[in-house]
This record gives C-alpha cells, structure tokens and sequence, in this order.
C-alpha cells in the first residue's frame, strides 16, 4: 500500500507547486485566480476571514483530540479515568457563545459583499448574455453580437442575461460573480473589472450533454480598444479610424473569408471560374445558352448557383441566400468590376 | 448455522444454549418475511452495503475519467450519467438508509429494552419498499440511464430523453420507506422505553435518532408530491415547473431542497447519535454535557427545516430571502460546533481505548470539523456566490457525507458487528481499512477544494488543463479510499466464517442491548434489564479471561 501513497504524496507536492503560481498578481494565490473585479478583494476577505478561523479551530481540535487520545489512554489493568464533571455550563456557553460571535461576523461580512455584487450601479454599460444549450451570445447596446465577451476595463458593465432552453450558470472565477440564468426570468449580475487580461466564463449550473463545453473567453480591454472593437463588431466594414469602407475594400473584405478558396483572382480556373476580368463578359452554360456576367447574374448565382453553371465547371457552389446583406452583394460586385474586364 | 453449536463454561455470557434470531428460524422466507427488527437490520445491512458498493464504482468511473482533461473514458453524455447514478444510488439507497435502516433497527429496540419496534409489520414493509425503490433504481440503469444529477433540476429534468419517471418512481418508494422507519421509531421511542427511563437516561444514540424520525416523516411527503408533479409535468406537460408551459423552475429548487436540506440532517443526525455511543464507550465516560447534546440534536432538526434556501443563493431568489437564509445557517452551525466540543470533552480524564470503532470515530472528528467549517464559507452569502456549484461545494458535502457519515456508518457496524454476528473481526485489518479509508478520503477530496475555489465547476465532463494535476491527486486517493473501504467490508463479512466468538460486551459499553446475549435472542431480553443511569461505565469490569466486560455488583441502580 505504500507506493500508491507516496506517489500521491509526490503528485500533491508536484500539483501544488504547479497550483501556486510565482506572481499572485497576475496568476493568483493558491486559493484563487487572479482578481480582477471591484468585487473579488471583499469577496475574498471574508473568504480569508472565515479560513483562518477554520485552521486555528482545526488545529485545536485535532490537537485537542490527540492530547487526549495519548494523555488519557487505557493503561493495562486500569479500568476507570479520573473522576472529571459531567458538564461544564460555564465551558458549554464558551464554546456556544465564541463561535456564535465568529459566525455574526462571517454572516455580516458576507451579507455585504453579497448585496455589493447583487445591486447593479444605475447607468452602466447593458450587454445582453443569452444562454443556451450549449453556447453563449452576447449583444451589446450598438446591436453587436459575439460569441466571447469584451469588456472595457474600470467601467460598470452590467449583464442581463436570459435562457432559451434550460437553466445556465453565469460565472466569471476572476471576478467572483456568479448568477443563475433561468428559463422564463430575466437575472441580472454585474462588474466592474480592475485588470485588462484575457479570462474564463463558465456554465456553472448543469445544462445537459455538453455542459463542460459552455465557456466563453472573456477579454478586458481599455476603453478604446474595446470601443474600436464593439464598433467593428457592430459593423465589420470599419476602417482603424472609423471611416466605413469602400464598396470595394468590403467586397475584398468577403472575398477573402468566402470567395478565395473556389475563385481565384489571377485568372487561373480553380472550382469555380476566376473573377479576374470576368465583369461584362458573355458567360457560356453546359446546355450552350449565353448570358451577360452583370449585376442581375452575379446575384442570382450567388443567391441560387445551381441555376445557370458556365460550362466546363461543376456545380459545387451552396446557396448564399440570406448570409449577405445587400450591402455587402453590392460590395463584392464592386470588387469584381475593379478587378478589370 | 446448525443449532448444535459447542459450548463450553462461559457459554453464558457467549450468549448460551439458545437459539438466537439467526439460527432461530431457516430459510428464505424465514428472513423475506420476517418481522423482527435484527434480521429487518441486517437485511438493510446487507442492502446498503451493496448500494454502498454500485455507487462506489460509479464514484471510481467518474474519478478514473477525469484522468485526462478532455475525459479517458466515455463521451460526455454518459459521464453525466455516471455522476447522476453515483449521486443518487449513494443518497437515495445508501446514506438516508444506511444507518437508521441498519443499525437503528438493529439497536434502537434493544437499547430501549423492546421485543420490538412498535409496528413490527411496517417495518418489514419499509425494508421492502427500500427494495423496490432499489430495483426501480437499477432499471433506470438498463433503460437509459438518468443524466440529470440528483437533484433532478427543472425543466432539464423535464426535457431528457433518460429515465426520469422510474427514477421518480424509485425515489418516491424510497421516501415511503424512510417515512415509515421514521414513524415506527417515533412511536417506539415514546412508547417503548421502560417505566424507569426517562427522556435523559436515554443513550444518545436514540435521541440522534429520534430527531431522524421527525424529520422523515415530517419532510419526505414534500419529495414525494414535487416528485409526482415532476412526473405529472413530464407526462401530462402540465406547467408547473417548465417556464415554456407557464412553470417556474425556481420552484422545483425550493419544493426540492425544503426536503433535501433536512435530509442532509436525517443523513448526518443518525451518524452523529453513533459517534456519541462510540466517543463514551470507548473513552469509558459519559458524554460530556449530555443534556446540550441531546437538546442539540433536536435543535438541529427544527432549524434544519428552515435553511433550505441556502442553496439558492445565486438562483435569483431575493436578496432578503437569502439573507434570511443565511441567518438561519450560520444559527444551526452553532448546535454542531456544541456536539463537536462536547465528544472532545467526553475524553477528558476518560480510559481511551482505540479499538477500530473508536478510530472510525476519531476519524469523524477531523472530518466533520472540515466538513462543517468550510459549510461557513457557503453559507456566508459572499463567499457562496463564488464556490456555488463548484468542486468546493462537492469537497464539502463529501466531507460531511463520506467523510463523517460514512465513516460513522463503518464506525457503528464495526461496533454493533459482534453483537449482530456474535463474531469478532480481526482488529488489524479493521484499522488497516480504516486507515487507508482516511488516507484516501481526505487525498482524494482536500484538493477539490483548492481546485473549486481556482475556478473548476462541478458536474464538468471535461476540464481546462490547469487542474489536471489536481484532477489526477485527487484520483488517485479515490482508488485507495475505494481500496480501504473494500478492506473495511471485507474484514466484517469474513469475521462471519472465520472470526472467533463474539463475548457478550467485547467494548465494555453501557446500554442494554450488551445485556442479552450474543447474538441475541429473538424475543430480545428473557426479561427486560434492569434501567441503569446512562452511560454509566463503574459497573463494568473486563475480564481477562473471556474478553468480556462483566457486570459487577449493581449497588448503585436503587437511586433510580
């Protein structure tokens, strides 16, 4: 039985060398992440206050119990202890009464940081956390959405969060704040970050299948960054200043998260036919009819491609129906045209 | 056993010539319907521990695929199953029953000097619908399995594709059973006891018990009907807790914890009432401040009723509802810290004698301490909102239901043992088991609390790699508390086949079902023994020669 034990003792001291990181500002402590919230010092203080209250009454105990079990042990031949009181009322209100006070504080303490977390400040930043099976979407005031979280760093943010199926769990360990999100209720919870950094949110109440899969990475950011970040989330045809982009560079812009792989722009044929001076030119089909590459085609294949495939390609391309908005068709005919006819 | 046993001089005290509720009848149907409370004991005895062992594997299947961060073993749906089974086999068949179902029938109508419990025939029905919830238990196991935790949360729990109903269904089985164990020993208690025993010269062991009682009767029907509307919902899709019919989920979590709060104290009280036994008997005194313990026990189970909220802390139920809460909390935290001081006193200028049960007992201290302290951390409103339903929330009510009940539950089988079987275990394994069940309990749990603190949460089929190491420590104490608690349970059942005779008083303990013989006889007592003041050890002095605690000359029972 001895290597099982030694090799655990080994793992215990391996994993708490690993589990104390060396900058406790940046990493945490042994018992904690890293704090990163106007609520995680007051949460932890009353944390601390109750630990250390819970060693030394540990200790006593467990050194009580041992002092006894070796002063007072059965020696051969002697049956009876020491005659000793049966009860001590003076002794019983002590240890009733000590702990009664400990526990009033650690109650009070407690009760604070808890109404401080649970009492959103008025006017703060609203992001709107959805929740389901097993994913999170946040929407934020200019109508962005995304699946991670921004925040802007030393602000009131607060979430009002909604399920559509089943009960989730809202939890951020850097900032200490937890809320449930309950089918048919709005709950609310909120933050105020202190530490730009990259952190974790979790589904903390069980949800089904894939509940340990319900993360989001939740990212602090200054306020300008977060800022330009909202704004390009809001709207993703923005340039560094602010200034929306050409027709053009969003066509560009699509091209290159949809288009590249089946069209190339070099004029070599790949999946499809290249873009490169294909705008104005009479596009021939298997079954030998013609048609003008115009405005009117390019939406109709890109909205209904196995329509009319220009001959001598296969009819590899899915529907795009309702991924762009007209915007953005109007941007990728843009760009087509400026690549030359 | 055949009735033609050898007998040699000391057979008195080996419990004589008579037949005893062993041997006194044979057969399948001599035990199937058999209503005397010992065999009623052991067959719960016998049930539980089984229970004890299917959850167990389950408990080393979740443990074993948490090896590796993305799982060893299974996908993630059939580890969700694999924590709901080993949560509700270990709750429903395993720690509501185990000790009142199998030691307080065994001893609470022996200690009280009764033929019997006070309703002989419930209590075989009880046993019978323990049964018949186990077996509803095993079929969710072979017809889809459960996958929605224990706790059966709404509307998850009305969504599911798994057995939901027949876990329902087993659970409210369950829930008669424990309602009618609670009863009889209510009745028996106030009923039964003899004309000379007063309420405090009752051992501390029935006063734990008691308390039980009255909250199994008082709070099992609420599981019942929330479990039935559970049911009903999933059936008929009645909207009562699903909030797509109308429903509030939130609902459920009260109706479900208005039970399932007292049932940690119809869970912890019983193991408690065997650690006052065990803390007198084996440090040779009364239990220091008897009259605190036994109003403690009581105190325990009315605050009990009225803390269930502290599970809701982060639900988003009102504040001033948890604030109310969690006064209530902090209130029934100060009768448990009382118990604690209290059986530490016990040995003051005691004759401690660390025989296994007293070890089991021992080990309680410690865990109960842990485990009662670190419930401070979750009923402080502030700090819950952080740990809820993380490892540390797991890590602490281990500590109190395998940590301490558990361990009780082992310490009061390895004392009543003796007398249920008439044979002693071998003591070295006995402390070996014990041993490695400490070891391993505390290597495995201690470090979920480090990990659910640094921000892993529970019922997680997966896991960031940053607590692996955690993960892996924590595993590995799982298989040796798995290993010790093999060597616990075999250790007593091989003592049946080859462990030697048991004397009738082998710890020299106090109460009267050390009076009859071992094992006793069927009817109990020829005639009921003479009520002594409680916990009184000056009259008992070992005998070298039999290993047997002799009564000697009674000059001080007149005053009674």
């Amino acid at each position: 039985m001895n290597l099982p034990i030694l090799s655990t003792l080994a793992n215990l001291v391996q994993a708490a060398q690993v589990a104390v990181p060396s900058d406790p500002t940046a990493e945490g402590t042994f018992w904690f992440p890293v704090q990163a919230s106007t609520l995680a010092p007051k949460s932890d203080w009353t944390f601390y206050y109750i630990y250390w209250i819970s060693a030394f009454f540990t200790a006593l105990i467990v050194a009580a119990m041992i002092f006894m079990a070796i002063r007072y042990r059965y020696r051969k031949g002697v049956w009876d202890g020491e005659e000793s009181p049966g009860h001590g009322l003076a002794l019983e209100l002590t240890w009733s009464g000590i702990p009664f006070l400990l526990t009033i504080a650690m109650w009070y303490t407690g009760f604070k940081s808890y109404m401080y977390g649970d009492t959103p400040p008025p006017n703060g930043y609203e992001i709107q956390v959805k929740a389901r099976q097993w994913n999170w979407e946040f929407i934020y005031p200019n109508g962005a959405k995304s699946t991670e979280l921004h925040l802007p760093v030393e602000q009131d943010v607060t979430f009002v969060m909604s399920s559509a199926d089943v009960l989730h769990s809202f939890w951020i360990p850097a900032f200490r704040v937890k809320k449930d999100i309950v089918p048919g209720r709005y709950t609310k919870t909120w933050v105020h970050s202190t530490l730009e950094g990259q952190y974790t949110l979790f589904c903390t109440e069980y949800c089904g299948k894939d509940h340990s899969q319900m993360m989001a990475q939740v990212f602090v950011e200054d306020q300008a960054t977060f800022d330009g970040w909202v704004a390009k989330q809001a709207n993703p045809y923005l340039d560094e200043d602010g200034q929306p982009f050409t027709p053009v560079a969003i066509g560009e812009k699509i091209y290159g998260q949809h288009c590249f792989a089946c069209h190339s722009i070099d004029g070599s044929a790949v999946v499809g036919p290249s873009w490169k001076g294909s705008w104005g030119t009479e596009r021939t089909f298997e079954n030998g009819d013609t048609r003008l590459f115009d405005e009117n085609y390019f939406k109709e294949s890109l909205l209904d491609p196995g329509a009319q495939v220009v001959k001598g390609f296969p009819p590899a391309m899915t529907s795009y129906r309702g991924v762009f908005k007209d915007s953005e068709i109007d941007g990728l005919i843009a760009y087509i045209k400026s690549l030359g006819n | 056993m055949e009735t033609k046993v050898t007998h040699d001089k000391n057979d008195s005290i080996y419990g004589g010539a008579e037949p005893n509720y062993l041997n006194a009848s044979k057969g399948i149907l001599s035990w199937m319907f058999t209503i005397d409370h010992k065999r009623i004991g052991v067959m719960y005895t016998f049930g539980t521990i089984g229970a004890l062992m299917l959850g167990g594997v389950f408990a080393l299947l979740v443990r074993l695929h948490l090896w590796v961060p993305e799982g060893l073993l299974v996908d993630n749906q059939t580890y969700n199953q694999f924590f709901t089974l080993h949560g509700a086999v270990m709750v429903f068949l395993f720690v509501i029953p185990g000790i009142p179902g199998a030691l307080g029938n065994f001893a609470l109508p022996l200690m009280l000097g009764a033929k019997d419990v006070a309703f002989p025939r419930v209590n075989l029905m009880s046993f019978w619908l323990w049964a018949i919830g186990a077996v509803f238990f095993v079929t969710v196991l072979v017809t889809g399995g459960l996958d929605t935790g224990w706790t059966f949360y709404t509307p998850y729990s009305v969504k599911t594709d798994t057995s939901v109903i027949w876990a329902v269904s087993g659970a409210f089985f369950l829930g008669f059973s424990s309602i009618f164990t609670g009863l009889n020993f209510i009745v028996t208690v106030h009923r039964m006891r003899p004309k000379n025993m007063g309420w405090f010269n009752m051992p501390l062991f029935i006063w734990g018990i008691y308390s039980t009682a009255v909250i199994q009767v008082l709070a099992t029907p609420v599981l019942g009907i929330t479990l039935l509307l559970l049911a009903v919902e999933r059936s008929a899709g009645l909207g009562i807790f699903n909030s797509e019919f109308g429903g509030d989920p939130v609902l459920f979590q009260h109706f479900f914890w208005f039970y399932s709060h007292p049932a940690v104290y119809i869970m912890i009280l019983p193991a408690m009432a065997i650690i006052s036994e065990l803390m007198a008997t084996f440090s040779r005194k009364k239990v220091f401040g008897y009259t605190l313990v036994a109003y403690s026990s009581v105190a325990i189970a009315i605050f009990g009723f009225l803390v269930w909220g502290h599970h809701m802390f982060t639900s988003g139920q009102s504040a001033w509802a948890s604030l109310v809460f969690s006064t209530l909390t902090f209130s029934i935290s100060i009768p448990s810290a009382i118990k604690v001081f209290n059986w530490l006193s016990t040995m003051y200028k005691g004759s401690v004698r660390l025989d296994t049960p007293m070890w089991y007992a021992l080990a309680f201290l410690w865990m109960f301490t842990v485990g009662g302290l670190t419930g401070m951390f979750l009923g402080s409103m502030g700090t819950d909102v952080h740990l809820h339903d993380t490892y540390f929330i797991v890590s602490h009510f281990h500590y109190v239901m395998v940590g301490s009940i558990m361990f009780a539950y082992f310490g009061g089988l390895h004392y009543w043992w003796p007398k249920m079987f008439g044979k002693m275990y071998n003591e070295v394994m006995g402390k070996l088991g014990a041993a490695l069940m400490f070891i391993g309990f505390n290597v495995t749990f201690f470090p979920q609390f480090i990990m659910g603190s640094r921000g892993m949460p529970r019922r997680y089929a997966t896991y960031l790699p940053e607590f692996q190491n955690l993960h892996q420590v924590s595993t590995v104490g799982a298989f040796i508390l798995g290993t010790g608690v093999a060597v616990g349970i075999w250790t007593l059942f091989s003592s049946i086949v080859n462990g030697k005779k048991a004397p009738q008083n082998p710890w020299g303990a106090a109460s009267m079902e050390w009076e009859t013989a071992t094992p006793p006889i069927e009817h109990n007592f020829h005639e009921i023994p003479t009520v002594k003041p409680v916990y009184d050890f000056s009259t008992l002095k070992f005998n070298e020669e039999t290993g047997n605690w002799d009564r000697i000359a009674d000059t001080s029972e007149d005053n009674n």
